[in-house]
Formats: C-alpha cells, structure tokens, sequence
C-alpha cells in the first residue's frame, strides 16, 4: 500500500503540493487525475523517491521510500518524459536495469520480445519513433517485476492496438502478482475502463479519493421534464453542482445516490425523470467546477 | 493471443535487496559509455614512455639520473595540465545525469542511495585517470628495464604526484558540479574558482591601491591567494629539485600529497552536498539555494572590481582625477554584474523590476566601502604609537647617484629613529589629502629638478610581534627642503644618514670574502674624447682604494643622496662608478654529508663624487686617474654634448677638453696646470 501524509513541496515559494493525502490501495490500478499543474507528476516523483520533500511522508508499506534502496528495487516507473542513456538500445538498457533489480526478469525480457515486435532491441532507443520509445520504456519496467508500477500518462503515443496489449500486460501482472499500478493521465474515457480507484487533484491537494464505482455512486445525472418549463424551487439541502437545460429537458448534477435523488426529486411531480451515471470524464469537471475550475462558455 | 500467457513468473522473482552504496553495472556503463575520456588521457600519458624509448635508443646507455630527471620534468607542467583537464571532463560526464530533468529521474529512481549513486560516479571518474596512469607507470617500468636504467623512485615520484594531482583536481570538480545544475556552469566554475583567489588578490590589490592611500599589498592576502591557487601550488611544488646525491626529486612532494588530502576533504563535502540536493533544480545554474545570493553578489562584485578597473584603464586618460569617476566606472560594472548573475538564476532577461533593490543595496555598500577608503574613516594611515614598534624598516626611496645605495633599505630599532619615522609618517597622514593632490598636479606645476615623486615602504616589526606596513607615493618639491618639518627635509634627512649608508654598500659582502677586482667606468681620455675603464692592477692596489673608500664613507665624503637632479647633484656626483668584486670560495656539506665546493661572487657599485678627497687621492696615487684621464661630473657630461654639437660646427674640441679637465678634478685632489 502507498500511503502519502501530508505531502509539502515547494518550489521557489509556490507551494505544488500542499499538505497532500492519498492512500493506494495493494493491487489496486489508481487513476491520478488533475488539471494541468495541479501536482500530479511532483506527486509521483515523491513516490518514486525522486526528489526530497519539504513536508510529510512517503510510505511503501508503512517504510519510507526517499533513499530506500529495498523499497525502491520493488518500485518500477514510466515518467511522462523519460531518459536513456545516448545510443543506449533496449538490450543495453535491460543489462543496465539487470544490475539494479534483483528481480529483473531476464526470462521475461525475451517472452516480451514476440510482444513488442516493432521494437528493434539493438537499436539505440533514441531513434525509435515516440510510440516505440513507449513500448520500450513498458519493456523494461515490466522486466522488474516490481510490485509497484508509477506511469506517468503512459499510453500517451502509443497506437490503439498497443495500448489494449499494454493494458493487458499490466491487468495481467496486477491480476497474477497484485502489483499496484498507480497511473496518472488526462485520459479519463480510458483510466475509466482500467481503474478501480481513482483521486481527483487540484491545488497540491487530492479533493475526491475513492473507487470508481463509490465516485460514480455519489454522483447522478438527472434528465427532468416538468409541467412548467421553469426548473421548480429545489429542497436547500440538495447539493447540485450544474444545471442546465435544453428545451424543457431539465439536466441536472446532484450529489447523492440514484435512488436517494430521484425519491426526493419525485414528489415535485416530474413528467419525466431518469438517472444516468456519470462518466469519469464528467465527474472530474463537476467535482472540479467547485473548485473554481469549471467548463466557461468561451465567445470568441 | 492472451498477454497473460506472456506474464508468466519467473524464475528470477527470488527477492534480493539491492546494494543501496554501491553498484557495479553503474561503474561499467560509466567506462565503456565514456570511454573516450579515459583513453585520450591514457594516450596522452603514453607518450611518456614513447619518448623515453625514442630517446633512449637515440643516446645509449641512458643512466637512472637522465631517466629520473626526464621523467619527474614530464610530471609538471604536463601531467598537471592533463590532470587539470581531464579531471573536469570526467566530473561532468559521470555526474552528467544531474543536469537535465528527465536523467535525473532515471538515475534517482533507481534502488540506490545517493551516497551509493557519489561513490560509485565518483569512484568511475577517478578510476579513469589513475588506472591510465597505473597502466603507463608499468609501461614506462618495461621501458626502461628495456633501455638498462630502471628509475624506481622517479617513476614512483610521478605516480604519486600524478594520482594527487588528480584526486585533487577531479575533488574539487566534482565538488562544483554539486552546486550547479547546468553542464556549461560547470567547467566554468571549475575554472574560475581555481584562480580566484590569485585572480582576485590581483584585482583587491589594485583596487586598494587606487582608493586607500598608504597601501600596497597584505603578505597575508598574498599567502592565502597562493595556497588558494593550487595549480599554482602545484606547479612550484612540482619542480625538479637536485639532490646532493645528484639525484632528482619532486621539490614539494609533501606538498602535493597535501592536497590530495584536501581533495578527499573536497570530495566528502561534495557528498554532503548531494545528499541535501534538489533535483528539481536540473537546468538552474546554481542548484544549492544558499550559494545562490553568494553567487549573484560575487559575481556583482567581482565584475564591478575587475571591469570597473578594466574601464577606468581604457578611458581614465580622458576622465577627471580622485576617486568618483573609478567609483562610478565601478558602479556601472557593478550593476552589469549583479542584474546579468540575476538573469543567469531566473532564466530571464526580465529581472529589473523584480531584483532592483538588490542591485541599489550593491551600489549603496560600494559607495560606503569606497568612502570608508577614501577618507579612511578606519584610520589605515595612522602612524603606530611609539611604544608598540620595535623595529622598522625604511626602504623604497629611489634616490641618486645610481649606485648600490640608490634604492636604500634602513633597518631602524633605535627609539629616537623610530620615532622619527613615525614623526614622518604622522606628517604624511595628516597631509594625506595635500600628497594626493600634490601627486597629480606636481608634474604640470613645477619644472624638472624642482620636483620630484618618491615611493616609501615602512614596514613595522611589532612589539607584539605582529607587522604593519605602508606604502606611500609622495611627492617631494625642492624648495621645501629648508624647511625641517615638511615631508621633503625628512626624507632628505633619512635617506642621508651617513651612519647607515655604509652598509647599503657593504652589508651584502661576507666578511671573508676577498676582494678580487677594482675598476672604473667611464673615466674620460681627454685625448680622444671617450670614455673607458680602468682596473686597479694588484692586491695591494686593491685594498688601498677599498680603505680609502671606506674612509670617505666614514667621513660622509662619499655616498651622499639627492632626492632632486638639482644644480648641486650634477655638480657634486661623476658619472663614473667605482665597482668593487668580491670572492669567496668554501667547502660545504651536502644532503647526505659529502663536502662539496661553493662559490660565491658580489659586486659593490660606488658612485663617485667630488668630494670623496681620500678616493679621489688614491686613484690619482695609483695612476687610475691624471691629467689625461679624467672624472667628470654630470653638469660636465651633460656639457660634452652640447659642445661636441659645437664643436662639430667649429672645430673647438680640445678648448672643451680641457675645460671639462679643469671643472673635474678638485684642485687639491688632482691639481692641474692648463
């Protein structure tokens, strides 16, 4: 489990993290979804044991991880821009890594061959094209068998052909092994259809940290048609974060379950009423429209 | 297909903890990815015993002491120079990763510590200059085993000293590459930080020489920008000494190995460094917060003194006097300075409205120091009190006649001349202001003989064994001479104290040293008109003139000073020099016990005047001088010219002749009839 207490991280005074809390369940696949700058990558460098924080714990298992080599052997990571070495191959690079992680799985290294075929092991990665630098980059972390996989927006450039086997290895290994992938992406449709759990990041804070399916629980989408077209008085103590409307289809965001809602919602007499889930996608700009981070109407 | 099948576990999932201090796959992929680093600085090193082998098969049988002495005169200057060099190119390549975002996140992700991360880059580096240089002390052992002259001592003289060299130099690389995080800061940190000290010991002396008057240097600053220069150290301390044996050894060996330990001190700091580093400033130049406002005042300020100076060189000429125009021309550099170090940190060019504060804060404590030193607000130049000196030291006065006495050094422990040197220096303290201006406008104001601008040196033993030393420019006018109490009559009086001038002469010679030859130059043949020297023949010739010579000093016949080329001066000195050469020889014992023969020489120069009557008795005695061969003084020589420029046009040479011969000798030293 990955606990992160009261994380602090600033940088020349702009505090990127600001006293964030999160907790990454064993074998979960956690979506990290934010705005931009909302600390999400600082977030994962802490958990990597990249850089040093100013305040607060990182905590693989109730051990730190800053400058713990046995934590950080069980750690593998996929940054949003990474590095090898210059004219270092994928081959070079897996020698490298062998020398680093007892667990380097030599065995897996050539079964993943026949997997990411495109990729061309003695060439040096920094002439493979973006998609196939990813595909390396998923190679070699994969070969750690680490028990925890830090992805920073992973599939990014990936085709949609490679994404679905790279989705699959990682179900595969979190399903067999338990591994923990922790996934940050601004890829909602797609951290929708792998992750389990999910936090919302604005701000250096973490604002919504739960399963997918108790966030999309809290969560409903009203579609109401009334006799009147006017939207009738709602109870004060009904939280609803949008409303729009389109004709006389009233649609309306409210915090609570389904069922709760549309009890409360009936007795104002509606011609029509459904609940709809939230997509992840919508739930971010909802929970986030409170933020002070809403969807504006833009007139150019 | 299914992925899974392809997830299958492997055999190799038994958990081992990794070794978070060190790691050998780091190690390798620092050697074979930097290889040409270590292989041009290995070549570079072969030529060593390339060179020897080619010299050696050229001059059969090459012995140990020629081999020993090649070898150490390649250690310095070349093997520091490589060592220098190659130091900083591997620091920046093994440490490389810490300058740029994405390879810090590579490397700091890895299981390892930091620590484990230093050792291992640092091991890597250091490893690539002295296994090169393992390998060639080896090859050169085959070599000269091959030429017949194994020289095991030199060869382990130049390990030593080239593995030093190195361990300090990749040190103190390693230790500026911790505080930046940009590859190009680097080498140019490296750079200036080597010579910095010597560099801006230069620049402060300079500085502190144009705004505080009385001053000329610090033997402690000096020290301190020596031992803070350590090629500079290096270089001294790698000179070939001979030893009594007539072997070779490096001169400061001790020295060497000195500062290979100061490399390890280095390399610890480096590492604690690391360990408290942000890496989130790859890409800044200055990566440790605290070292970021020393570096942007340093910078400001070394800027301000060195193109401050470097302005006031080019345009000083059309600038008015005093100080302000050299304050402002420092200003300026100041700011240039201190908002381009403002640009380097934020990445900016847009830094005036954020960072003008500092840069008025700069200007304002410029200002202030450069008042503090102008109008000595610290009382630089006040004059100790009497009962704190114990000794001091006159010395700097450039007076005539142009002989050994001329640039005159007084050793005073007397009280009452103590006391009237501080009485001198009070007097200059005092009219600080007056001297200045005298030294600028004196030239302009006065004609030649009437003015004239001399350099002190008081240099103060302390009774608390301390030291205090002055240097003053000062201006000397020759109408103040009849006045005691002015600057000029207490010059003139020190600089003519007949007791000590006797010793400017003759200190320097050893009491048994023997007195080999005795000559004069330019003793003019009234005949034809030239000047030549004369030699006093034999021993006795010799001690006769060395007696009379010393009898005039006693007298204060001779060796009279003038602070001015006045009419008196002209008149009073010849322009021939009495030279006196001594010799001694005696046998001494070296090193390792063995006598051995050393010689040694010295000359005393004496300028003679006309009123030396014993001296000038003697030569005429001795037929060293006569009618025909004779002594004139500069009024006379200055004269010649002027004549021969007549006497070109009128044919009136010998009327001059014997004019000047009249004018030269006195009468009771050489009387003539004409």
């Amino acid at each position: 489990m990955i606990q992160v207490l009261d994380l602090v991280k600033s940088f020349d005074g702009f505090k990127a993290l600001d006293g964030l809390n999160m907790t990454v369940p064993d074998g979960a696949i956690y979506g990290l979804v934010g705005p931009n700058g909302a600390g999400k990558s600082t977030v994962l460098r802490h958990i990597t044991g990249v850089w040093r924080q100013d305040g607060g714990d990182v905590l693989v298992d109730g051990e730190r991880v800053y400058e713990n080599a046995a934590v950080k052997a069980r750690i593998a990571s996929i940054p949003d821009e990474f590095y090898y070495f210059l004219s270092a191959s994928t081959k070079d690079m897996a020698g490298f890594y062998r020398g680093f992680y007892p667990r380097f799985d030599a065995a897996r290294y050539a079964a993943l061959r026949d997997v990411f075929t495109t990729v061309d092991e003695k060439q040096s990665i920094r002439r493979l094209s973006k998609g196939m630098q990813k595909q390396a980059a998923f190679w070699l972390a994969l070969c750690c068998r680490p028990d925890i996989l830090v992805l920073d927006e992973p599939v990014d450039g990936l085709d949609p052909v490679m994404r679905r086997q790279v989705w699959g290895l990682l179900m595969g290994d979190v399903a067999e092994h338990g591994t923990t992938v922790l996934v940050s992406s601004h890829n909602l449709r797609e951290l929708e259809d792998v992750c389990d759990h999910v936090g919302i990041l604005n701000h250096g804070k973490v604002l919504v940290e739960r399963s997918l399916s108790d966030l999309q629980e809290n969560l409903v989408k009203m579609q109401i048609v009334f006799q009147e077209k006017v939207l009738p008085p709602l109870p004060d103590d009904m939280e609803v974060l949008n409303i729009s409307q389109v004709g006389r289809i009233h649609t309306l965001i409210i915090r609570g379950s389904a069922v709760e809602v549309t009890n409360r919602l009936a007795v104002y007499a509606p011609i029509l009423m459904e609940a709809l889930p939230l997509t992840l996608e919508e739930i971010f700009i909802y929970e986030l429209g409170g933020e002070d981070y809403a969807v504006r109407d833009i007139v150019l | 297909m299914s992925w899974e099948v392809k997830t299958m576990q492997s055999g190799t999932s038994c958990s081992k903890a990794p070794n978070p201090w060190w790691n050998a796959a780091l190690l390798r992929k620092n050697a074979t990815r930097f290889w040409p680093i270590w292989g041009a600085y290995g070549a570079a090193l072969l030529l060593m015993p390339l060179l020897l082998l080619t010299d050696g098969l050229n001059r059969r049988p090459p012995t140990v002491s020629y081999l020993s002495e090649s070898i150490l005169v390649m250690a310095c200057p070349i093997g520091l120079v490589l060592a220098a060099v190659f130091s900083i190119l591997a620091a920046m390549a093994v440490f490389s990763y810490l300058y740029n975002p994405r390879s810090v996140g590579l490397m700091h992700a890895l299981p390892i510590r930091r620590e484990g991360l230093f050792l291992t880059n640092y091991v890597s580096g250091l490893a690539f200059m002295v296994v090169p240089q393992v390998v060639v002390f080896l090859l050169t052992l085959g070599v000269s085993a091959l030429l017949g002259a194994v020289p095991v001592g030199a060869l382990i003289q130049w390990l030593l000293s080239q593995v030093c060299f190195v361990l300090f130099f990749y040190s103190f690389a390693v230790f500026c590459a911790m505080f930046t995080g940009n590859i190009l800061a680097l080498p140019v940190f490296y750079g200036v930080l080597n010579f910095l000290a010597g560099g801006l010991y230069l620049l402060l002396n300079q500085l502190l020489q144009q705004f505080v008057y009385g001053y000329y240097g610090s033997y402690i600053m000096e020290r301190a920008a020596y031992w803070l220069t350590p090629a500079l150290v290096f270089y001294r301390a790698g000179e070939v000494a001979v030893t009594g044996g007539g072997g070779y050894r490096l001169y400061g060996l001790h020295i060497i190995l000195l500062y290979a330990l100061v490399g390890l001190v280095l390399a610890g700091a480096a590492l604690a460094v690391y360990r408290r580093r942000s890496l989130e400033t790859a890409g800044d130049v200055v990566s440790v917060r605290w070292v970021r406002p020393v570096f942007k005042y340093g910078v400001a300020f070394c800027v301000a003194v060195t193109l401050g100076q470097f302005l006031y060189f080019l345009f000083g000429g059309v600038l008015p006097g005093g100080i302000w125009p050299m304050l402002c021309l420092i200003l300026l550099s100041g700011l240039i300075g201190y908002f381009a170090s403002e640009m380097l940190l934020r990445k900016s060019f847009r830094v005036f409205a954020k960072s003008w504060k500092g840069g008025l804060a700069l200007c304002l404590v410029l200002v202030g120091a450069c008042c503090v030193m102008d109008f000595d607000l610290l009382g630089f130049n006040r004059a100790p009190s009497a009962d704190r000196v114990a000794a001091v030291q006159v010395s700097g006065l450039n007076t005539w006649p142009s002989d050994d006495a001329s640039n005159a050094s007084f050793y005073l422990t007397d009280p009452e001349d103590i006391q009237a040197v501080l009485d001198l220096h009070s007097t200059i303290a005092r009219e600080r202001r007056e001297l200045q201006e005298g030294l600028i406008s004196g030239l302009n104001n006065y004609e030649y003989g009437e003015y004239n601008q001399e350099r002190l040196y008081l240099y103060y033993e302390m009774a608390d064994g301390t030291s205090l030393s002055r240097r003053y420019e000062l201006p000397l006018y020759l109408a103040d001479l009849s006045d005691p109490e002015s600057i000029t009559a207490q010059i003139a009086a020190l600089a003519g104290r007949w007791d000590l001038v006797e010793g400017q002469y003759f200190n320097k010679i050893p009491g048994d040293a023997e007195l080999v030859e005795v000559s004069i130059d330019r003793v003019f043949d009234t005949a034809t008109a030239t000047y030549n020297s004369v030699i006093a023949d034999t021993e006795a010739d010799r001690e006769a003139l060395l007696a009379a010579v010393k009898a005039d000093l006693a007298a204060g016949r001779i060796g009279k000073r003038f602070l001015f080329e006045d009419a008196e001066r002209r008149s009073t000195c010849y322009t021939a020099n009495l030279r006196l050469i001594f010799y001694r020889s005696s046998t001494v014992l070296d090193e390792d016990g063995k006598p051995y023969d050393r010689s040694w020489d010295g000359r005393v120069e004496i300028s003679l005047q006309t009123t030396a009557t014993e001296t000038l008795r003697c030569l005429t005695e001795l037929g060293l001088i006569d009618d025909a061969h004779i002594l004139v003084t500069h009024d006379q020589d200055v004269s010649e010219y002027e004549t021969r420029a007549e006497t070109n046009a009128a044919g009136e040479a010998e009327e001059w002749v014997i004019r000047a011969a009249d004018e030269a000798l006195p009468a009771e030293a050489a009387p003539r009839t004409p």
